[in-house]
């Protein structure tokens, strides 16, 4: 496989990753769930990942870049699998809508285990770090730039929505309304 | 504070795309351990079980 594949397979990781996001974005403002402090972190964890791609895009594929994706898909996993403990206690209520048959928390859970088991075997082919350099935006491909853009856009938008959500203070556990815009 | 985070990934995010490697990686390591830390203080605070 020609290494630019390899920047290309990654771009598309990143459209992948987004579109999780997005989900959970459909599930908040059209669903109305707003989403709780687990929930979010959850979020920054995909975030986390879609940094990992997006070196490997602008900067060739690097054990480095897959080393930060792990690690992050595993914190992420980490978080997931803390809140699905918290709501398998009997007599504990769910948080949210379900999702499928799967409340996003459990779907987040084997979102991360699947970017684990994919960075694990892509990372395998060492054809990737044989070369490899910074490329600008500007003289990417079209379809890394559209990835490239998506994800920024993304992680804008998560960024905007935490900060109305919760503010710069820390978010409450069972969050009803956004605090920036509910009357004081 | 979780929109710190995002914004600090988003920095990380913006660096890399500018050629700034360096400053991108210990952004993004800054925001990791900041993440753990966040993680951390929710993981050990008293159960709400209502969440």
């Amino acid at each position: 496989m020609h290494i630019d594949k390899f920047r290309l397979l990654n771009a598309i990781g990143l459209i992948l990753v987004s579109a999780v996001l997005c989900n959970a974005f459909y599930g908040q403002f059209v669903g109305g769930d707003l989403p709780c402090p687990l929930c979010l972190l959850q979020r920054v964890a995909l975030v986390a990942v879609l940094y990992g791609l997006l070196l490997n895009v602008v900067y060739g594929a690097k054990p480095l870049h897959y080393s930060l994706i792990l690690i992050s898909a595993f914190l992420g996993a980490a978080i997931a699998m803390r809140q699905v403990l918290l709501h398998i206690i009997p007599g504990t209520p769910p948080y949210g809508a379900p999702f499928l048959g799967y409340h996003y928390y459990t779907w987040s859970f084997v979102v991360f285990s699947l970017v684990i088991l994919g960075t694990g075997v892509i990372s395998a082919f060492s054809i990737q770090y044989s070369k490899g350099s910074y490329v600008s935006f500007k003289y990417q491909q079209w379809f890394c730039k559209l990835a490239i853009g998506i994800a920024l856009l993304v992680t804008l938008g998560n960024a905007l929505s935490a900060f109305i959500e919760c503010g710069l203070s820390e978010c409450p556990e069972n969050p009803v309304s956004y605090k920036l815009l509910s009357p004081p | 504070m979780i929109s710190l985070l995002f914004s600090l990934y988003l920095i990380a995010m913006i660096s890399t795309i500018v050629n700034q490697r360096i400053f991108s990686l210990t952004t993004f390591s800054v925001a990791l351990i900041l993440t753990v830390y966040w993680f951390s203080y929710h993981a050990t605070d008293t159960l709400d079980i209502l969440l």
